[in-house]
C-alpha cells in the first residue's frame, strides 16, 4: 500500500517537472512576443547581463517582465482560491466569480474609483487593491455566513448570484451619476488587464498574492479533511471556525488583489482546478495545489500570449480570452472524461 | 472489570430553543463497554441521531452530563474527541476520485501534523484497518467504482483506522440490499471482537440486531431511553413496546409484520409445510380470508401443485399465479 503511493510519488514528482519545464518555456515565450517582438537569444544575453538593443531592454524590464510575473501570479491565485472555494463549499461550480467574491470586490473598486472621485479621493494601487480587498471579503462574510445558516449548496450557490446581482445593481447607479471619465476608466478596469502591474504597484501586488498562497499551505490538510463533507471533518478533529476564517481571508487576499489590480477575470477560478483534478487524476489537495500552481501559471500565460495577437499591434481584454480559449476547453475535457463528478 | 467507554447521567436530549427548549428523550442513563456491539433503536424521528450527535459534542445535551471514559465529554477537545471517537455518517460522500486507501489514509489525521504526512506508523495502522475490514481486494479502487456495500466497508475501515475506543455508526445499512446489510452487521460484530473497541450503531434493522447484539438501546415517543440484552427486553415485553404501530401486528421472533386481512372471500385450505404457509400467503394478499367451512377449497396434490375444488368443478393450478388467476375467477 505505502508502495502505491510510492508510485504516485513518482509520477507526481515527473508530472511537476514536466510541468516546470513548460512553466519555463512559456515564461520565455511570453517575454519575447509582444507588438515588438523579442528574440529569445536576446532575452537570454540580457539575463547574463550582455548588452542588447537599448529599447528591448526597456521593453523587457518595465513591460514585459512584469505583465509575466503578473499573469504568473493571477494563474496560481485564482485557481488556488477556486480550488478552495469549490472544495469548501463542496460543489464544483463554486468558484470566487460565481460566490459573488470578484462581485464584491468590483463593488469596492466601483465605489473607489466613481464615488471617490467626487470626494476627491485620490487613486492609488494600494487604495485600489484595499477597496477591492474589503469588498471582497464583505461579500465573502455575507457569503459564509448563509452558508452557516443554509447548510444546501445549491441555495447558497443561488445567494452567491444574488449578490453578484445586487452589487451589479449597486455599480451600476454608481455609473448612472458618474462622469465620463470615471466610468471609462472602471469599465477598463472590468476588460482585465495583466499589464497594469507596474514595478511600483509590484510592490503591493506580489507580496499580498505571495502571503496569500503561502497562506494556503496550512489549508491543504484541513481541506483533505472537508473532503468528506463538513461533519466528517469535525469528527476528525478540525478546527472548522479556524479553516473557514482561513479560507476567507486567504481567498479575500488572492481574489480581491487579483481582481482589484488586473480585473474581473472570469473562468480561471472555477476551470482550473477540475482541469488540474482531471488531467492528473487526483483529489489530494497535497499533490493538487503544486499541480495547480504550475498549470494556472501555464495557463495564464497562454492566455496572455494569445491576447498579444502576435504578429499585430492589438491586445485583446485579457478577460475575453480566458472565457473563449476557457470554456472549449473545459467542455471538451468534460465531454471527453465522461463525468465530471468523478473526479471531483 | 470490563472497561466503560461512555457513560450518561441523567442525561436529556433534543434542541435548545431561544423559547422554550424541546427535549427529545430524558433520564438517560446508559454505558457502552469496551468490546460490545450495542444497536440503537426506535422510530424515524424519536432522537437518535440527535442522541448520537449529543454523545459526540457536536449538539449541547437539554441537561445531564455525558462521560467519554473518565472524564466529561465537554471538557475534551474536538480533537481530543477525534482521537477516541470515530464515526460512519449517513452524509453523502461528493467526493468520487479518492482511493479507497486514500479515503482510509484520512482517518488518520487526528494524528498526524500539519501538513497531513503519514508515518510509517500510521500506513501500518491503515494497513490494519484495511485487512480487519477485508476490503483488501478494493483498496486500489476510486470511491465513484464502489458498490454502496463496499463504499460502507471502506466508510467503516476509515473509522477503524481513526482508532480510539469507539466507533459510532448512523444507519450504516440503509439504501444496502439483504446480503450486504447481513454482511456488514456481521462485520461490525466481528470487529468489537476482534479489535475490542465499542460500537454502537443506530439502526433499523431489528432481526440483525437480535442475533448479534450484546446490548439494546431503545427509544419511544415521549419515553426514557431502555437498555438491556435484547433477550431481556423482549422478554418484559418492551421490545414490542417498542415497535407497536396502530393497524398492524408485529411479530418480533420472525420480524414478519402481520398485516390485518382485508380479505372478505372465505376459502379452504389443506396442506403442509411451505406449501402452506405461502399459499396463504398469496391467498391472503389476493383479498381472502382462510375458513376451514367455506365452499371454494385448495389442497395440495402430490407433486406440490393446486387443486381447486369449487361447488360446479375441479381445476388444477401449477403456479401461485395461475392458482390466484382462478380462484380470482
Amino acid at each position: 500500500m505505502q508502495s502505491a503511493t510510492h508510485v504516485h510519488k513518482k509520477t507526481w514528482s515527473r508530472q511537476l517537472l514536466l510541468l516546470v519545464v513548460l512553466l519555463f518555456f512559456f515564461l520565455i515565450l511570453d517575454l519575447s512576443v509582444g507588438s515588438v517582438s523579442i528574440p529569445i537569444s536576446a532575452i537570454f544575453d540580457d539575463l547574463l547581463g550582455n548588452d542588447i538593443k537599448g529599447s528591448w531592454h526597456q521593453i523587457l524590464i518595465n513591460f514585459r517582465l512584469p505583465k509575466t510575473i503578473t499573469a504568473t501570479l493571477v494563474g496560481m491565485g485564482l485557481g488556488v482560491t477556486g480550488m478552495h472555494m469549490q472544495t469548501f463549499f463542496r460543489n464544483p461550480l463554486a468558484g470566487p466569480f460565481v460566490l459573488g467574491i470578484s462581485s464584491g470586490a468590483s463593488l469596492g473598486v466601483a465605489l473607489l474609483i466613481m464615488a471617490g472621485t467626487a470626494f476627491g479621493f485620490a487613486q492609488s494601487a494600494g487604495l485600489t487593491a484595499l477597496a477591492a480587498a474589503i469588498g471582497a471579503s464583505a461579500v465573502m462574510i455575507l457569503v459564509v455566513i448563509t452558508a452557516i445558516r443554509l447548510r444546501d449548496n445549491m441555495s447558497l450557490l443561488i445567494v452567491g448570484l444574488m449578490f453578484g446581482s445586487a452589487t451589479g445593481a449597486i455599480v451600476s447607479i454608481l455609473q448612472f451619476f458618474s462622469q465620463a471619465e470615471s466610468i471609462q476608466s472602471y469599465l477598463s478596469w472590468t476588460f482585465g488587464s495583466l499589464g497594469t502591474v507596474t514595478w511600483d504597484k509590484m510592490l503591493v501586488f506580489f507580496p499580498i498574492v505571495s502571503i496569500g498562497l503561502i497562506g494556503s499551505i496550512a489549508l491543504l490538510k484541513p481541506l483533505n479533511m472537508l473532503l468528506l463533507g463538513e461533519n466528517y471533518a469535525i469528527s476528525m478533529g478540525i478546527n472548522i471556525k479556524r479553516t473557514r476564517l482561513l479560507i476567507i481571508v486567504v481567498a479575500s487576499l488572492l481574489a480581491g488583489t487579483i481582481t482589484a489590480f488586473c480585473g474581473p477575470i472570469a473562468f480561471i477560478g472555477v476551470a482550473l482546478p477540475h482541469l488540474t483534478r482531471m488531467i492528473f487524476n487526483t483529489s489530494d489537495h497535497r499533490y493538487l495545489f503544486p499541480l495547480l500552481l504550475l498549470l494556472g501559471a501555464i495557463v495564464m500565460l497562454i492566455c496572455d500570449l494569445i491576447a498579444q495577437l502576435p504578429g499585430s499591434e492589438h491586445t485583446l481584454p485579457i478577460n475575453a480570452v480566458t472565457a473563449i480559449l476557457g470554456a472549449p476547453v473545459v467542455i471538451w475535457i468534460i465531454i471527453s472524461r465522461g463525468n465530471l463528478k468523478r473526479f471531483f | 472489570m470490563v472497561k466503560i467507554v461512555l457513560h450518561t447521567e441523567n442525561l436529556a436530549i433534543g434542541y435548545r430553543a431561544k423559547k422554550e427548549d424541546k427535549t427529545l428523550i430524558k433520564d438517560i442513563n446508559i454505558s457502552l463497554k469496551a468490546g460490545e456491539l450495542v444497536c440503537l433503536l426506535g422510530q424515524n424521528g424519536v432522537g437518535k441521531s440527535s442522541l448520537l450527535r449529543t454523545l459526540l459534542n457536536l449538539q449541547p445535551s437539554i441537561s445531564g452530563k455525558v462521560f467519554l471514559l473518565d472524564r466529561e465529554l465537554s471538557k475534551y477537545s474536538s480533537l481530543e474527541v477525534a482521537k477516541q471517537v470515530s464515526l460512519v455518517l449517513t452524509d453523502p460522500i461528493q467526493t468520487g476520485n479518492l482511493t479507497v486507501t486514500e479515503l482510509v489514509a484520512l482517518g488518520r489525521s487526528p494524528y498526524t501534523a500539519w501538513t497531513g504526512q503519514l508515518s510509517t506508523q500510521d500506513w501500518d495502522k491503515v494497513g490494519w484497518a484495511i485487512d480487519s475490514t477485508k476490503i483488501n481486494y478494493f483498496q486500489d479502487k476510486r470511491l465513484y467504482e464502489l458498490s454502496d456495500g463496499q463504499l460502507q466497508k471502506a466508510l467503516i475501515a476509515r473509522a477503524i483506522a481513526q482508532e480510539g475506543e469507539l466507533i459510532i455508526l448512523d444507519e450504516p445499512t440503509a439504501h444496502l440490499d439483504m446480503n450486504n446489510r447481513v454482511e456488514i452487521m456481521r462485520l461490525l460484530k466481528e470487529l468489537t471482537q476482534t479489535t475490542g473497541k465499542a460500537i454502537l450503531v443506530a439502526t433499523h434493522e431489528l432481526q440483525l440486531t437480535l442475533q448479534l447484539a450484546d446490548q439494546l438501546w431503545l427509544t419511544n415517543f415521549n419515553q426514557p431511553l431502555i437498555a438491556g440484552a435484547p433477550e431481556d427486553l423482549a422478554l418484559s415485553g418492551k421490545l414490542e413496546e417498542t415497535y407497536y404501530h396502530e393497524g398492524f401486528e408485529f411479530d418480533i421472533k420472525t420480524g414478519r409484520a402481520e398485516l390485518p386481512t382485508k380479505g372478505q372471500i372465505p376459502i379452504q385450505l389443506t396442506g403442509k409445510g411451505d406449501w402452506y404457509y405461502w399459499t396463504a400467503n398469496a391467498l391472503r394478499r389476493s383479498g381472502f380470508h382462510l375458513d376451514q367451512k367455506a365452499e371454494l377449497k385448495i389442497s395440495q396434490t402430490k407433486d406440490n401443485s393446486w387443486e381447486v375444488e369449487s361447488a360446479t368443478d375441479i381445476k388444477m393450478a401449477k403456479t401461485i399465479d395461475e392458482l390466484v388467476a382462478l380462484v380470482r375467477g
